[in-house]
């Protein structure tokens, strides 16, 4: 009877504290969620520094279009009103009236008609956190409207909505099929604008049937914003004043009014209000049924020890990609008179990774940022991969990695069967999807007609299944190009100039499983031209790509090599490196660690980048706020339960040395590394 | 680059040069690939075809002689060269390669009506829109073309009053003009080749 009421306790308080999670105002068709947990007390971010980073596109060589947290929709104005206002509220909750004791969302959600970002914030004092929106994210003559028993305001395509223990700040991209018309094409006749106005005006009544949710005087501004577009529009149309060369319409000076791209610019921002009313409302409502909460993976995520998380569906994220891409295609196809768009609708695009989720669990601990990265899978894709990583990569391999200036290692050790197998069922997938659909048995054909002559046994161990990459060094290269030089008179000159490029060291090896099939492959490749020998059991490529960087090919003691690395052609191709040249017992120690093992040094990286590119100017570079963020990095394949494969991600941030930023405030720093690595 | 000259009676030479060396290293690798960034790469076989069709289609054209295309496969340097009668015909031409090309759906539909000669007035006008089109480049697209650049010359044979780009600069003996674009500023509609040169 105890346990049965210790049960009972139990289950309410968990209900309860579900109850409170604002995660249940996140939808179950979100592909991505980004949770970050309680600040620490007492400490302070620096909004500045977060402020200054890359990732939030106002200081990037092409910030206008980089999409972080949906910011690449908004206009300049309102895109520097949501940075300070996103950078002020995380970093002084107070002042926002954000509870910094419970957890901080942002998601995304997409279907056909919109794409959208949206933030969850804990509240803790309703009215401070009115005062503060309303005058750092909005400009004075938003209004706020209080119809459906909590605050809302829209304005520049930012919506926000509060109640009194959370509010909620949607970032949408409005995409309508009805008025997606391609006004570039249909421009010159006027029925073609009066039809689009007709779709407009039915889009509006659509969206305004389906909810309540405008309020009377929202409805009415609208209705009266678009009756004036409309009669302006219709007046300008009367007296014939579009200009009847088009062309002149694409210029900056003929663009501006009066001109059907603005009328259409107007009508979509109408629209755009009114959908996004139309997300926050269900947003605010969400049952518990609807949310993310009902979904497995993502509540099991939420009950772990982390800082700051990040989940995302990577089934439904490749449902859309694919779905995307043959819309592509089919929109290609109709266009030239093949199969017809609305096929599309009929398709079912079921994959292999349904019911798989990505997620990554952050944590901090001084100078070291732990990430544990998850890929849980689903039956399909769990039969496929168990047991795929297996094993250690040999030690002889290592004696061939030149360690005096070592910047990344990554050593893999899988079964061959498996890890072709999986390769071939995601190809078959891609290929399923990719618009090849009449050319699919074809392929496939192919692969059989192949398994006739090389049996399946011969097909998965030619290679062994270990394989090493390292990159040892970083070499200039200097090459040539041609340019031109105008004299005062604009008379062109030809003239020679010398560009220094970066050019990795790099060795890759491949364990081989089946010694005499391999030498065969290679006889052929040789035979055709592909290679040239130049000595024994060593290749170089014919039409060699670079010659300022010649690359190896050796086939020698049961590995496949390739390199450029000249000094271990030259000395150290019999037995590889000893003494200080070799790597030292620890990193050798850590390569064999985990059959997934990558580890790369950005402090060597950056100095032997900055040395190559002070030669040239004469003068130490700037450093990069990269170099600023990560000292080094290292990615380590776990054990897990069955159907989850875990990533342990490394990162060594620079020392905090006046000790003022919070967690928040390095998982800002983090993220904005990865972002510049991934630019 | 564009280098046009264009003399009082409407007649003139087209002179245009796509000069890709200073990423030759890049393109020897990428010549040996069919696709990447997800656009299809032409084998340096089809790219000498499509040279040949567009001088063909040139020489068809009334009032346009003198063709003559080069290539470096070397150094990726590619010249167009032609003169023409009038500058209807020279817009006529460009459109005709457009057309020759349709086909094979490489046609370029802004090559339409580009360029206009009045009295004392030409105008560089442009067909590309890029309010539309800055929203088809990735990231990947953007700093490629953040480093490319697109150079305008315009001869004439009288003396220029003035250039509405005022990016402009007018040559020293006061009959060219020359314009300088970063390419990644055109695509995303930052600046535009649109301009008129007034003659004096």
């Amino acid at each position: 009877m105890k346990h049965y009421l210790l049960y009972v306790f139990v289950l309410l308080t968990a209900a309860l504290l579900n109850a409170q999670d604002n995660a249940l105002h996140i939808p179950k068709s979100s592909s991505y969620v980004v949770t970050i947990r309680p600040l620490h007390n007492g400490e302070q971010n620096s909004a500045e520094s977060i402020s200054r980073l890359e990732m939030f596109g106002s200081n990037t060589d092409y910030g206008e279009d980089i999409s972080v947290f949906g910011s690449s929709s908004l206009d300049e104005s309102p895109r520097t009103r949501l940075t300070n206002y996103l950078t002020g509220t995380l970093s002084n909750p107070k002042i926002s009236g954000i509870d910094s004791t419970r957890n901080i969302y942002a998601f995304h959600e997409e279907d056909d008609t919109s794409s959208y970002w949206a933030y969850i914030f804990p509240i803790t004092n309703e009215q401070t956190f009115s005062t503060y929106i309303k005058a750092n994210l909005f400009t004075a003559d938003a209004h706020v409207s209080n119809d459906h028993g909590y605050h809302s305001v829209t304005r520049d395509r930012i919506t926000a909505g509060w109640a009194s223990n959370y509010a909620i700040v949607l970032l949408a991209d409005y995409y309508h099929p009805l008025v997606a018309t391609n006004w570039f094409e249909e421009l010159n006749t006027q029925q073609n604008i009066a039809d689009s106005i007709a779709a407009v005006e039915a889009v509006l009544e659509e969206y305004t049937e389906q909810s309540t949710l405008l309020s009377d005087s929202v409805k009415k501004e609208r209705t009266a914003e678009l009756e004036r577009e409309n009669a302006r529009l219709l007046d300008e149309l009367n007296k014939g004043e579009f200009p009847e060369d088009t062309s002149l319409l694409y210029t900056q000076s003929v663009i501006e009014e009066p001109s059907p791209w603005n009328v259409q610019n107007r009508q979509n921002d109408t629209l755009h209000d009114t959908q996004s009313f139309y997300i926050l409302n269900r947003l605010m409502n969400l049952e518990e049924s609807s949310s993310i909460y009902s979904n497995k993976n993502f509540r099991s995520l939420q009950s772990e020890k982390f800082e700051a998380a990040y989940w995302y569906n990577y089934g439904l994220v490749m449902q859309e990609a694919y779905r995307k891409r043959m819309e592509n295609n089919f929109s290609y196809a109709y266009m030239y008179g093949g199969q017809e768009k609305e096929t599309l609708d009929t398709m079912l695009f079921p994959t292999m990774w349904e019911d798989s989720y990505i997620a990554g669990l952050v944590t901090f601990n001084d100078t070291v940022t732990t990430m544990e990265h998850r890929i849980s899978v689903g039956e399909e894709m769990s039969q496929l991969t168990t047991g795929m990583y297996k094993g250690k990569v040999d030690r002889k391999m290592l004696r061939y990695v030149k360690s005096d200036n070592l910047m990344a290692l990554v050593c893999l050790s899988v079964d061959m069967e498996k890890f072709m197998k999986f390769g071939g069922h995601v190809y078959k997938e891609n290929l399923k999807y990719s618009g090849m659909g009449m050319f699919e048995q074809t392929y496939l054909a192919m692969w059989d007609i192949l398994r006739v002559f090389i049996d399946d046994k011969t097909m998965y161990n030619i290679l062994d299944g270990k394989f090493v990459f390292a990159v040892t060094d970083l070499k200039p290269v200097v090459s040539t190009y041609v340019s031109y030089e105008y004299d005062s008179d604009f008379n062109r000159q030809e003239v020679t100039k010398e560009k220094t490029d970066i050019v990795p060291e790099f060795i890759f090896m491949a364990g081989v499983g089946r010694k005499k099939d391999m030498e065969n492959i290679i006889g052929i490749l040789e035979r055709t031209g592909i290679l040239k020998k130049v000595n024994d059991n060593v290749y170089v490529p014919v039409n060699a790509s670079n010659p300022n960087s010649q690359m190896y090919i050796v086939f020698q003691k049961g590995m496949l090599m390739f390199t450029n690395n000249e000094d271990l052609m030259n000395n150290h191709l019999n037995k590889g490196y000893s003494g200080n040249q070799r790597m030292t017992r620890k990193t050798r120690k850590m390569a064999r660690r985990s059959p997934l093992m990558a580890w790369w040094d950005g402090r060597r990286t950056f100095n032997t980048m900055h040395k190559i590119t002070k030669d040239e100017k004469g003068e130490p570079a700037e450093k990069s706020e990269l170099e600023k963020s990560v000292t080094s990095g290292l990615i380590l394949g776990k054990k897990g339960r069955k159907g989850v494969h875990r990533v342990e991600v490394s990162v060594t941030m620079p020392p905090d040395e006046d000790n003022k930023h919070n967690s928040l405030n390095r998982f800002f720093h983090l993220l904005n590394g990865l972002f510049l690595i991934m630019r | 680059m564009e280098d046009i000259t264009i003399h009082n009676n409407g007649s003139g030479e087209f002179f245009y040069t796509v000069n890709l060396s200073q990423s030759k290293a890049n393109l020897d690798i990428l010549m040996q690939d069919d696709s990447s960034e997800g656009y299809r790469i032409p084998s340096r076989q089809e790219i000498d075809a499509d040279i040949v069709r567009t001088k063909l289609t040139l020489e068809k054209q009334p009032g346009i002689t003198a063709v003559v295309t080069t290539t470096d496969w070397v150094n990726y340097i590619f010249t167009l060269r032609f003169k023409f009668n009038t500058i209807q015909q020279l817009n006529a031409a460009v459109e005709s390669v457009s057309a020759e090309f349709a086909i094979d759906h490489k046609s370029i539909p802004e090559a339409s009506g580009n360029f206009a000669f009045a009295g004392k007035t030409f105008n560089r006008r442009s067909n590309y829109n890029a309010i539309m089109e800055r929203e088809k480049l990735t990231p990947k697209d953007k700093e490629i073309l953040s480093k490319a650049s697109y150079s305008c010359i315009y001869r004439f044979d009288q003396a220029v009053g003035n250039s509405s780009n005022p990016k402009s600069k007018i040559s020293s003996n006061g009959k060219s003009v020359m314009t300088r674009f970063n390419m990644l500023n055109l695509a995303t509609g930052a600046e535009t080749i649109v301009h008129t040169i007034q003659l004096k």
